[in-house]
């Protein structure tokens, strides 16, 4: 089997297999953990980082309001 | 090594590409955006410095066969087939990499990546066309395939032999059952809408997920099939939701409902044939019967409507069963060439361990069906049981989640079900934790309302104490702190629950109480084997039956008679209950009358026009809530005449509500200890009050120290003012934290009292790092650290108040900062060399320090501190204590702001006043709540008088 083969046969089963995990990752997400996996990465702390930027990316999509202000220190100026 | 570092370099770029494109998609944004920058550096330094372990391909393994079990459970069968296979398939591709375990690690990233895969939905292309099973779960998939030894038709089949013996399972012919659409169910004994109204009362069961009409294929085939398993998983008493069987009376539609804890079955259909089954003699003829009902079944057109309500659902269970036993032949097939093939003189372990587990499998198998098997048999009303055996099993998942969120303060709600969600992620170490870690959620996506209504007046109380449960979790733990001697004895009189000998889940209460609830109320027969072993569930169980008493009204023996026996005479039951919320009594067989009068269909309007004297009593409100809804009324005590089931609004307030709202008030009751206790809010009172006692005992010391180490060690003045300025806040972005010693038998030390204040940051995070390294101030002896802040404890309204208190503390500070400051900068040239210049300065600073503490000394020790002890000592409750907390934030800052200015008391001032105001105005620039310009000339009046006596 052709290298390019074997790699875009793993990546439709990651797929499926992600599909049924619920993992929340699309095609180009799923492709570039796996080749960070297979650079030897470890795999917790891969998924650590892509939950870290779904995080920061859901972060970033939320406007930005007065919640943000309200948040400021309560203390008095003394 | 050139040639290898090339290689390492050109790996690192490679990675670095990866993950700055990995960071582009997924934010969304290009390289020159900031957030580009900080979310690739995010992800770089956590790939470098991550704490995890090696890999470990057989956690992996165990993980994801744990989750195909988990989806078997869940009747997901499809989906834990092709999970299965492609697992297989991702570890048979040769993936070209030098990373070992390589297939593994990926399983581990998706694994770490997953999101309730319950409700994942099947690969498109696998939907239409369900793969072929796999050999491991050939059990469950080849029961069409694969030939049976219980079949009915295989005539050489010892089972089938003893079929003529059970007619009970020969199918009904369709005259037997009334039509789907058109005739009424037949009486079956018992009403069907109990079920229906225990359900909906308790909202156990849960549609925001979808609902499987009959008509849609999904509902049938393997769905079906699988319902039948969970089924027979719920009557064993799983805890994992599953599917469940709705058949709508109405439209006449077979309904599979996903993730609900109930079976939603056709009661008198499982009943009676639960029961039939329990009777059909040997476990082979069992077997039997139930294989042949479900061929007889399954040949039924799927198109067609159900024959008959709950056709369906025997279906379902009977090839539930016949899976079971299917898996047992299997089974028993494997083991058997290892039986035969085993030389016993020659002993082999592997073989005995292979026997060993098949033949475990069997036996837990034969359990299964054992179980179903004897449930008919559980009591004399078999109907009953079976509905109460649902019943009580539906509440499981519900008393785990309350279980743990009560007992240990932690929220496990995998199916998210639960009316408390978690809100952001908070320690109970941030301020913010009470308010925000946990809200309550009202209403689901369809607007149904998430919390039981039996338990929706308390849902704050039971969010609450799980909150209180986890900050008492987080609370530092002295070993003194539980079993103290003052505690124990001033508590002893809230709970008793607090000292209790471990832990007895909800789950073992609520079964308790349900079957003690149903002995006292007459609908079970009292078993031996039923009594209470555990001394907890005794006492609970009288407690149970005590607080009936004390709680709902009328006492379980005039309930008794009036609910269970449809065959006692009329003038037992002399009790009525009407809408009005009052008990009518009967009297007319206390005046001579037996005759009985059936009020099947009377108003107890109508029955006393027909010649009963009635007399009505005051009845309790709580008992009037849980009895009577109006026409609901007649429609149970005509049921009551048939059935010895109690209302299921009783049976769920004395039986669940009630054992939860004894843990939650335990929880409150501990909580309050703690409070009251050691390390609790008095102590944090008492401690507070104390730093404002930094007058003149405790800074004498402060001020000797500071004095005696500047003469020794020849320190200069300006450095000893410099040392204090290290502590000294800034003038803006305050967080304070309260160091203190919990000594309340003397005042403590200066040097073991402590406000260390911080600059607060804008991340929270960053606040609760930067508190950390106040456990490392070396120089100062700390004895203890308040683990959170007050404001945690006390309520959100009143963390002005502190904020304000710790304010004016800080100004205490200030003012020495500023006093120093005044007598270096303008007496230091005064001042005579060696030990008369500590001396002075000593002296100095001890008047100056007295005068700036002597007024909150004297308003805090006879006005606010005893007043504050007092009635801490008086409060008996959670809210009592957070009223004198609230009440001592709001004091404080009164007192210490004092009398208010007033130019005629200045003008009596000496003329001293105006030098010394001088030398001293710059406390005027302390805020104007606390210093007075009666104080501040006090103080230099005062101060001036010290210099004109050196």
């Amino acid at each position: 089997m052709e290298r390019e083969e074997v790699s875009a046969r793993a990546l439709n089963i990651c797929t499926e297999l992600s599909q049924i995990l619920n993992t929340g990752l699309d095609k180009t997400e799923l492709e570039i953990v796996i080749k960070l996996v297979q650079a030897g990465e470890h795999p917790e702390a891969v998924a650590q980082v892509v939950r870290h930027l779904k995080q920061r990316a859901a972060e970033l999509s939320k406007p930005k309001g007065l919640s943000d202000q309200l948040k400021a220190p309560s203390f008095r100026n003394m | 090594m050139a040639g290898l570092s090339d290689l390492g370099y050109e790996l690192q770029v490679e990675q670095q590409k990866l993950l700055s494109r990995l960071v582009q998609h997924t934010l969304h944004i290009r390289p020159d955006n900031s957030e580009y920058v900080q979310g690739f550096d995010k992800a770089r330094y956590i790939l470098r410095h991550h704490p995890f372990a090696e890999t470990n391909p057989r956690v992996v393994e165990e993980g994801f066969e744990s989750l195909e079990q988990r989806l078997i459970e869940h009747s997901q069968v499809p989906k834990a087939k092709l999970l299965l296979r492609l697992r297989k398939q991702l570890l048979d591709i040769p993936l070209a990499t030098d990373t070992i375990e390589v297939h593994h690690r990926l399983l581990s990233a998706l694994w770490n990546l997953y999101q309730n895969p319950l409700t994942s939905s099947l690969p498109q292309h696998h939907e239409e066309a369900p793969a072929p099973a796999e050999e491991e779960l050939s059990e469950l998939s080849s029961w069409d395939e694969e030939p049976c030894m219980y079949r009915s038709d295989s005539g050489g089949s010892v089972l089938s032999e003893e079929a003529s013996t059970y007619a009970y399972f020969e199918p009904e012919t369709e005259d037997s059952f009334p039509g789907a659409s058109q005739r009424e169910l037949p009486e079956a004994g018992l009403p069907v809408d109990w079920h229906q109204e225990a359900c909906l009362y308790t909202r156990l069961y849960w549609k925001s997920n979808l609902l499987q009409q009959r008509d849609q294929p999904v509902a049938q085939g393997t769905t079906e099939r699988s319902l039948g398993i969970q089924v027979l998983h719920m009557l064993q008493g799983s805890t994992q939701p599953g599917h469940a069987f709705t058949f709508d009376e109405r439209a006449c539609t077979f309904r599979a409902t996903d993730r609900v804890h109930v079976g939603h079955l056709s009661v008198p259909s499982l009943a009676a044939l639960l029961q039939s089954f329990a009777n059909a003699g040997s476990q082979a003829a069992r077997v039997h019967a139930f294989v042949r009902r479900a061929r007889s079944l399954s040949t039924l057109s799927d198109a067609s409507p159900p024959p008959l309500h709950g056709l369906l659902t025997m279906q379902a269970l009977a090839d539930g069963v016949a899976e079971q036993l299917l898996a047992i032949a299997a089974r028993l097939q494997a083991a058997e060439p290892m039986v035969h093939s085993m030389h016993w003189d020659d002993f082999d372990g592997t073989v005995m361990l292979n026997l060993q587990q098949a033949l475990q499998g069997v036996m837990q198998h034969q359990a299964l069906l054992d179980h179903v098997a004897t449930i008919g048999t559980f009591s004399g009303n078999a109907k009953a049981t079976v509905l109460l055996q649902l019943f009580s099993v539906s509440v499981r998942p519900l008393m785990n989640i309350l279980d743990t969120w009560l007992g240990q303060g932690q929220l496990i709600d995998p199916t998210s079900e639960f009316f408390i969600v978690p809100g952001e992620e908070l320690s109970p170490a941030y301020d913010s934790f009470w308010g925000e870690a946990f809200q309550m959620r009202e209403t689901t996506s369809d607007g149904l309302p998430c919390c039981p209504s039996f338990l929706q007046a308390q849902a704050q109380r039971i969010l609450d104490a799980g909150k209180a449960q986890m900050l008492l979790l987080h609370m530092p733990q002295a070993p003194d702190m539980i079993a103290g001697a003052q505690a124990a004895a001033s508590m002893q009189a809230w709970s008793d629950w607090i000292d209790r000998q471990g832990h007895c889940s909800l789950w073992t209460d609520w079964l308790q109480a349900l079957h003690t609830f149903l002995q006292e109320y007459g609908a079970m027969e009292t078993s031996s084997t039923a009594v209470a072993t555990d001394k907890h569930q005794q006492q609970r169980a009288s407690r149970i039956s005590r607080d009936y008493h004390a709680a709902l009204g009328p006492p379980l023996d005039d309930i008794i008679p009036l609910m269970s026996s449809p065959d006692q005479p009329f003038a037992l039951r002399q009790r009525l209950i009407d809408s009005s919320c009052s008990i009518t009594h009967d009297l007319t067989g206390e005046l001579g009358s037996q005759q009985g009068v059936q009020w099947e269909g009377l108003t107890p309007q109508q029955q006393s026009t027909a010649g009963q004297l009635l007399q009505q009593e005051p009845c309790y409100p709580e008992h009037a809530d849980v009895f009577l809804c109006g026409e609901d009324q007649d429609r149970w005590l005509r049921d009551a005449r048939t059935i010895d089931l109690p209302p299921v609004t009783l049976l769920t307030e004395c039986c669940i509500a009630q054992p939860i709202l004894h843990q939650v008030t335990a929880i409150e009751a501990e909580l309050l200890k703690h409070l009251r206790g050691d390390w609790g809010l008095r102590q944090q009172l008492e401690a507070l009050c104390n730093l404002f006692l930094l007058g003149a005992p405790a800074m004498q010391g402060f001020a000797d120290a500071l004095t005696a180490a500047g003469c020794l060690h020849e320190i200069p003045v300006h450095s000893i003012v410099s040392l204090l300025q290290e502590h000294l806040p800034c003038e803006r972005g305050w967080h304070g934290v309260v160091t203190a010693t919990v000594g309340t038998e003397k005042l403590p030390d200066a040097e073991d009292i402590l406000v260390e204040v911080e600059e607060l940051q804008t991340e929270t995070a960053a606040v609760a790092e930067a508190a950390v390294p106040l456990l490392h101030v070396a120089r100062l002896r700390l004895t203890c650290r308040l683990r959170w802040s007050l404001a945690a404890i006390i309520s959100l309204d009143a963390q002005e108040q502190w904020n304000t208190v710790l304010s004016l503390l800080l100004q205490l500070r200030m003012a020495e900062r500023a006093l120093l400051h005044a007598v270096v900068n303008q007496h230091s040239s005064t001042i005579p060399a060696g030990a008369r210049q500590g001396l002075a300065l000593r002296l100095r600073m001890l008047h100056a320090v007295r005068a700036i503490h002597s007024f909150t000394q004297q308003r805090l020790l006879n006005d606010l501190l005893p007043a504050t002890q007092k009635a801490l000592a008086e409060a008996t409750s959670l809210q009592q204590l957070t009223e004198v907390a609230m009440r001592l934030a709001a004091l404080l800052p009164c007192l210490l702001q004092g009398n208010p200015p007033q130019q005629d008391n200045v003008a009596v001032i000496a003329d001293d006043w105006e030098r010394a105001w001088n030398s001293f105005a710059r406390f005027l620039t302390w805020p104007s709540h606390f210093t007075s310009r009666i104080q501040a000339a006090k103080l230099a009046f005062d101060l001036g008088i010290v210099y004109s006596q050196i």
